[in-house]
């Protein structure tokens, strides 16, 4: 069982404070991604993991067994580097047999393996050349392949997919999810780009200054982000934060007032009493919007300032009060920058953040 | 056959007039040599004519006379020239191969496992540097009259070691500062010690950084004069030491002899950087261009 338990994991640079208090589980099989700004403090806490550093307080189980004190050898993780770290003097199917040959294993059976490894990721036409004389998806999968041609308690990766082109990156992500679902085995992303933690995680952990702001199913994150952080970090445009004035509730609706407009939330109930006259933040994805026709009683109105077409859609950005509003919609939609037209936001995807930056929806 | 391509391609665009200009410096530069080389095979005569004879009927009879000596009743004696070869290159081959090792390891510590003040002490290596070897002399002929090392290969091998020890240290530190510590993460990852992660993953790449080390120390160990001359036997005499005796004579300097004993020394150190000559470029220039 290969199970990773992190427990109040701290790591100190003198002053700094890299990682603080991060707790969690990878469970066997599972998919967790680390996921937060640079220097948030993912990657320290994946060479923790990984034993390459030294944590400064905290415990970390691997299979139920503390592994604290046992050396990057000793832990049985096998990991693939950002930069995929592949010994340069050695070939392809050496880089490969690398892993196997240091616990000794006979060479017939370092064959066989290496073999069905090079096989499943197309390396055998590679097979002799050494890292220098490969492209960066070669690289990718070479590191890939050193990874998993073992058998080990887990699975490390760092930003594995950074290095490589818009196009690579799409494959190798759908090479590294298929890989990683045949071998259920605990595995542990680190990334910041949220597309690739969205798609290839069962869980994400958004981390901010080293410490986790959330951990949750990417469906969670993404439809109930714990705090506002979460809230602006995930999904692409960035979320809309609205002040607003918390007006009246009444059954599974809650009523809010904003630039002289009223909003209404039906995602879900406070969690807490709010007087009348309360101030709260509203997000509001760019794609929760509707557009209606100036001077329509609903909504609210905006001028818009700027159109960027982004294929299947366009991005709006519209002005209020002088606050700017990202409104994506569909291409069909017609508009012109100067345009005056009110906006509708979809009642059920409107989400409440309280004044201590929480989400205060159950 | 991908680099020879790269290579003929710079040769064309190189053009007849830049390498020719190259050519001719390069000419300059090696003169010396070059004249030097041409003298041993000269007789005396052609070695003294003047003006200098460029062309001339080359014989070997200098070489001969490096290591036989024909005395007057014409019996052929040994100059015992063959013996300070020996000791030559087995002196500045165990001194080297000494400092490249010790220096190797002590370089990996200083760039992996630094130590508190770790720039004062390489600082304070390379002191043993800043002095010139004639300031030194005194002491060290002291210090190996005491230890009875004076005269012994052991002493002066060991002597070249140290002197050469910084120098390793300090160059084979650069090497492994520039080495990936990603790739080291890696194979301990992997399951390897620390023996493996050194001798399997970091040496391998250092190999013309190893090169480099091995041919600076070499030519600076193979020349070396002031201390061979003085903390070395009769018996543990290097060439340069045997050179100099060889220069006196009754009928002023023999140069035909020197020139062909010079032309023997220079082969082994020769070979060597030529051997090592690909490793070398590479060495040098290790890490001054990003890949």
């Amino acid at each position: 069982m290969g199970q990773i338990r992190v427990k109040n994991l701290t790591k100190r640079f003198g002053s700094l404070l890299a990682v603080s208090d991060v707790d969690m589980t990878i469970e066997d099989g599972e998919v967790l991604c680390l996921l937060g700004p640079s220097g948030c403090g993912k990657t320290t806490t994946l060479r923790m993991i990984a034993g390459l550093q030294q944590e400064t307080e905290g415990e970390i189980h691997i299979g139920n067994k503390p592994v604290n004190h046992l050396s990057p050898s000793e832990r049985d993780i096998a990991m693939v580097f950002q930069f995929y770290a592949l010994y340069p003097t050695l070939t392809v199917a050496e880089n490969i047999a690398f892993p196997l040959r240091s616990v000794g294993m006979s060479r017939e059976e370092i064959a066989s393996l290496v073999d069905a490894v090079m096989t499943a990721l197309q390396l055998h036409e590679v097979a002799n050349r050494t890292p220098g004389q490969l492209g960066e998806g070669e690289k990718q999968r070479v590191a890939v392949a050193r990874a998993v041609v073992r058998d080990p308690n887990c699975f490390l990766f760092d930003e594995p997919l950074s290095r490589l082109d818009i196009t690579l990156r799409e494959t190798m992500r759908g090479e590294i999810k298929e890989i990683l679902t045949g071998l259920s085995k605990a595995t542990v992303i680190v990334t910041h780009d949220q597309l690739e933690a969205l798609t290839m995680a069962d869980r994400i952990a958004v981390m901010r200054g080293g410490r986790v702001e959330q951990i949750a199913t990417p469906h969670e994150i993404f439809s109930r982000p714990a705090n506002l952080f979460v809230a602006g970090f995930i999904g692409t445009p960035s979320m809309n934060l609205l002040p607003a004035t918390f007006t009246a509730q009444a059954d599974d609706e809650t009523n809010f007032q904003a630039f002289g407009q009223n909003f209404r939330s039906d995602a879900g109930k406070l969690i807490r009493d709010y007087s009348p006259g309360s101030k709260v933040t509203l997000g509001i994805r760019p794609r929760a919007f509707q557009l209606r026709s100036e001077g329509s009683k609903e909504g609210l109105s905006v001028e818009i300032d700027l159109i960027e077409p982004m294929g299947a859609e366009t991005l709006l950005h519209a002005r209020t009060d002088n606050t700017n509003l990202r409104v994506v919609v569909d291409r069909s939609q017609k508009v012109k920058v100067g345009e005056r037209l009110n906006i509708v936001p979809k009642p059920d995807q409107t989400l409440v953040f309280g004044q201590n930056e929480q989400l205060v929806m159950s | 056959m991908f680099a020879t391509k790269k290579k003929n391609r710079a040769l064309r665009e190189a053009g007849w007039g830049r390498t020719l200009v190259a050519g001719f410096i390069g000419l300059i530069y090696f003169s010396p040599v070059l004249w030097i080389v041409m003298t041993a095979f000269k007789t005396r005569q052609d070695a003294l004519a003047t003006p200098p004879k460029l062309f001339f009927e080359p014989t070997l009879d200098n070489f001969v006379r490096v290591f036989y000596r024909v005395t007057t009743d014409g019996d052929q004696l040994s100059t015992g020239m063959g013996l300070y070869f020996f000791n030559s290159i087995f002196i500045a081959g165990a001194g080297v191969l000494l400092a490249v090792v010790i220096g190797t390891l002590a370089a990996y510590g200083f760039s992996r496992y630094p130590l508190r003040g770790n720039d004062t002490y390489l600082f304070v290596i390379l002191t043993t540097r800043m002095l010139p070897p004639i300031v030194v002399i005194v002491p060290i002929f002291l210090m190996f009259r005491v230890t009875g090392l004076s005269g012994g290969y052991i002493g002066i091998i060991l002597l070249y070691a140290m002197f050469n020890l910084a120098f390793s240290v300090w160059m084979m530190k650069s090497f492994f500062d520039e080495l990936s510590a990603d790739v080291e993460d890696a194979a301990r990852l992997d399951g390897a010690n620390d023996l493996a992660v050194f001798f399997k993953i970091c040496l391998p790449q250092l190999k013309a950084g190893l090169a480099a080390t091995v041919v600076f120390a070499l030519i600076l160990t193979w020349n070396e004069f002031l201390f061979a001359l003085l903390l070395t036997g009769s018996d543990t005499r290097t060439v340069p030491v045997a050179m100099a005796r060889a220069m006196g004579g009754q009928l002023g300097v023999d140069w035909g002899l020197l020139a062909a004993i010079i032309t023997l020394f220079l082969v082994p150190v020769f070979a060597v950087t030529y051997m090592l000559q690909n490793h070398l470029l590479r060495g040098v220039t290790f890490g001054t261009v990003k890949k």
